[in-house]
């Protein structure tokens, strides 16, 4: 359990015994104080507790761990494992070049205003379908993959902005007309996964060195 | 306004029911926790917090609660 997830449920168990203490003495609000009690208890306690309790939700929604827990994903957390660095996902996981606990997160988010909303709504809308039986035989991208998304980590960098291989097509990198996918175009690849030479500390191998 | 005490068991038992589903889901993690969480813990939560103010807006009707 998380810490949030902790205090949340001592506040909760607070609550609960003042909400059983109050209704079995209903003649202790009678007084000011004894209303602004009621308020804060049958009010302001609950709503605060479901809110920071939805977004500890949100936030554990982010975590590798919550994506690959639906089987259908499991094979996408596996070629974080490929022991080869052409592929971009293992690459970027292997090499902390993404959070590894919000991997899936990191790379599956638009990096705009309501990115993190749209994230979200896309993921209730999964396990709805997940849930429902209708996951598609070929899952796929619901757009095609944004430089956006690269650059948010990558156009910062140094090694990206004086690299010399990237020199020439920087602006079109930028303006997003030419992706980077068409050069480093491998990725999850899980029609071959059972091909692939896995790494010892690929998500669900073990601890990561 | 009084507080009769059925009014505030019927409000405050689905309080605490939503509060304590709610928190059973964070010991666990994964997507069914979360709808668990939206779906049952925070409706019964909030339909109690919707009784209490509807209580406490609307006043007590003609027939009121001697409790």
């Amino acid at each position: 359990m998380s810490p949030t997830g902790a205090v949340l449920a001592v506040l909760v168990a607070a609550t609960v015994a003042a909400i059983a203490v109050l209704a079995s003495h209903p003649e202790a609000l009678g007084s000011r104080k004894g209303k602004a009690l009621a308020f804060l208890i049958y009010l302001v306690l609950p709503v605060a507790v479901s809110g920071v309790g939805a977004m500890a939700h949100m936030e554990k929604a982010k975590e590798t761990e919550f994506c690959l827990s639906c089987h259908v994903m499991k094979p996408y957390g596996e070629s974080l494992g490929y022991d080869d660095a052409a592929f971009v996902p293992a690459v970027h996981y292997q090499n902390n070049l993404v959070p590894r606990e919000r991997a899936c997160f990191t790379c599956h988010t638009t990096y705009t205003l309501f990115g993190d909303v749209k994230a979200k709504l896309n993921g209730l809308r999964h396990v709805w379908v997940y849930y429902s039986g209708q996951v598609p035989e070929k899952i796929s991208l619901y757009q095609p993959y944004s430089n956006r998304e690269c650059l948010n980590c990558h156009a910062p960098a140094r090694s990206f902005l004086e690299g010399g291989l990237h020199a020439d097509v920087m602006p079109a990198l930028l303006a997003n007309e030419t992706s980077c996918k068409e050069c480093h175009d491998q990725f999850h690849d899980v029609a071959n996964l059972a091909a692939h030479a896995q790494w010892k500390g690929a998500p669900g191998k073990g601890a990561a060195p | 306004v009084n507080w009769p005490r059925t009014r505030l068991l019927r409000s405050g038992t689905l309080i605490a029911l939503g509060l304590l589903v709610e928190a059973a889901t964070f010991f666990f993690g994964g997507p069914v926790p979360f709808l668990v969480f939206a779906l049952v813990g925070c409706v019964l939560a909030l339909a109690g917090v919707a009784d209490f103010l509807h209580y406490v807006l609307a006043g007590p009707g003609p027939a009121p609660d001697r409790n």
